[in-house]
């Protein structure tokens, strides 16, 4: 039997008193690849940042390898393995790329696993967070996330504005952490190409709900799902 | 973990060892002016430690003299009551401040900005009333007098103030090493990614709000080394510790140097002391105008500090080019 990692109970949250996400309901189970697409302003990064719980939660339950986390301040949560790359590429600019990472690194997590990663990362690291590239920021974001040995890498669309060969990398880099079945990856991305090639299941979010649930390979074959709730079409393989 | 690498561990060390023989050299230069530079070197241990937690930490104060005037009381009551050896006092002084920073910091760092700040007045203002309120203990508005014994029962204090310019000295070198040697280890590295962004550091799992009470509780501590090692070289303590002035001065002495990178605390708190010194002495009204002139002027010219002023025009000289 699959082991559940995390499931959301009839979330519902938003910013103060305005809610975004009503009434979202689903579980990830360990090692699993679950892909979070849909229009813009629809709720995905407030998702996120609910499972991480930097939203005001108005309802529902949220549990993390069996026990609820929703009363649990963003540490405690990060503290019992859940790790988030927000959409801003949220770096210490001031921090040198090493110190970036030291300061996310916990328990059995090494700088070196960091670097044997993102090798660039090793080359640039006494640069500060700020002077990298955008490509470069993001990896620092991601290392910095994955030195925590996070269970639960929530990733909030990290290929926003980077270039294709540097969104290739980093898909890579994502499927090589989920093939080692310790890490269960949520990916929120805008490349729906992309985050359908790397999930094994998918959920369309749209006005703050769950509007689809299911698998890539069925949303391929019915190009209608995609147009009718992302409003976009596939290419032809 | 340390992360400075090995060359700027290097430097800082040749920084330590400049620091020495400056020292030193003002030992020489100056032997009638000892007292003075005593009162700077204090001062720039204030600083340093209002720059730990303004500066790399990002805590915004107003109040620092609170847990510069404890560590005073505590280090005079220690006088007064017959334990006068200055090390002793100095421990004293820096617990007492540290437990008063602990004691405050658990409700002043659940709140930010502009009520931090007045809060933190608040806590000085009340220190400085029980002060003159309990006269039985602290000798009210009069003060305490003390008599220091001598350093490690040898060293006793003397008229030129050269015991005392040496036992500060060498407590300003040790401060500075420790400031050091913590902001580059992952507490330090904490308090500096507070200060950028305190939810960043949440969602990387560390528990800010207790980071912040330990960053204030150990800036506290520095603070009330520097009061203790006043009330002895002054051998008296006075309500006057608690004074909105002292700092409101620290911290135009840390803007004038530059935040958060200590040596704009050392650097800062010389130019201040040494404007001060020789403007009041030209015009004992107004020097006020001379330091509010010259803040003016580094705030619009170099807000980052005097430090950065050779980087400024380093980039000026290149883009002119």
């Amino acid at each position: 039997m699959v082991e559940e990692l995390l499931s959301l109970k009839d979330v519902r949250a938003g910013y103060g008193r305005t809610e975004i996400l009503n009434g979202v309901s689903f579980a990830v189970s360990k090692g699993e690849r679950l892909a979070v697409i849909g229009r813009n302003g629809v709720g995905k990064t407030t998702l996120l940042a609910t499972i991480m719980g930097l939203t005001r939660l108005h309802g529902g339950a949220i549990t993390h390898a069996g026990a609820r986390i929703d009363a649990l301040p963003t540490h405690r949560r990060a503290e019992r393995g859940l790790g988030l790359v927000p959409q801003t590429r949220d770096i210490f600019k001031s921090l040198t790329v090493e110190e970036n990472i030291v300061a996310g690194l916990r328990g059995e997590g090494t700088l070196e696993q960091a670097y044997a990663l993102f090798p660039r990362l090793k080359e640039r690291r006494r640069n500060r967070g700020g002077q990298l590239s955008g490509g470069e920021q993001q990896m620092l974001a991601i290392a910095r996330a994955l030195a925590g040995r996070p269970s639960l890498l929530l990733l909030d669309e990290p290929l926003e504005g980077l270039a294709p060969v540097i969104c290739d990398m980093l898909m890579d880099v994502f499927r090589r952490l989920a093939a080692d079945g310790r890490t269960t990856v949520v990916l929120v991305e805008q490349h729906v190409e992309m985050a359908i090639d790397f999930a094994d299941r998918v959920i369309i979010l749209d006005a703050g709900q769950i509007v689809y649930e299911g698998l890539p390979a069925d949303i391929r074959s019915d190009g209608s799902i995609l147009s009718r709730f992302v409003g976009v079409a596939l290419e032809p393989t | 973990m340390s992360l400075i690498p090995r060359d700027r561990r290097l430097r800082d060390l040749a920084i330590l060892l400049g620091m020495a023989l400056v020292l030193t050299a003002a030992f020489y230069a100056f032997p009638d002016n000892l007292a003075f530079a005593t009162r700077v070197i204090i001062m720039m241990i204030f600083v340093l430690s209002l720059d730990f937690v303004l500066g790399v930490a990002g805590v915004s104060t107003l109040g620092h003299s609170a847990l510069f005037g404890a560590g005073a009381y505590a280090a005079g009551l220690c006088a007064a009551h017959g334990w006068n050896e200055p090390l002793l006092g100095v421990v004293a002084g820096a617990a007492a401040a540290a437990f008063v920073a602990l004691l405050s910091g658990l409700f002043l760092m659940r709140t930010r900005g502009l009520t931090l700040l007045m809060l933190t007045i608040a806590v000085t203002e009340v220190l400085g009333e029980l002060a003159n309120k309990f006269s039985d203990i602290t000798g009210g508005a009069d003060g305490l007098d003390i008599v220091m014994g001598p350093i490690l029962g040898v060293f006793k204090f003397d008229f030129r103030g050269q015991v005392g310019y040496v036992y500060a000295a060498c407590m300003l070198l040790l401060v500075f090493a420790f400031l050091r040697i913590l902001i580059a280890s992952p507490f330090g590295l904490a308090a500096r990614g507070i200060k950028e962004s305190p939810a960043r550091m949440r969602a990387i799992g560390a528990p800010v709000y207790w980071r912040l009470v330990a960053i204030y509780t150990l800036g506290g501590a520095l603070a009330g080394i520097a009061g203790a090692l006043s009330a002895q070289s002054t051998s008296l303590v006075s309500p006057a510790v608690f004074d909105f002035q002292l700092s409101a001065n620290a911290l135009i002495m840390l803007i004038l140097g530059g935040a958060g990178r200590l040596y704009g605390a050392l650097f800062g708190t010389l130019v201040f002391m040494s404007v001060h010194e020789v403007a009041a002495s030209v015009d004992p009204f107004n020097w006020l105008f001379i330091i509010g002139a010259l803040l003016l002027a580094v705030v619009y010219v170099a807000p980052a500090g005097l430090l950065s002023l050779p980087d400024l025009v380093k980039r000026q000289l290149r883009f002119s080019r």
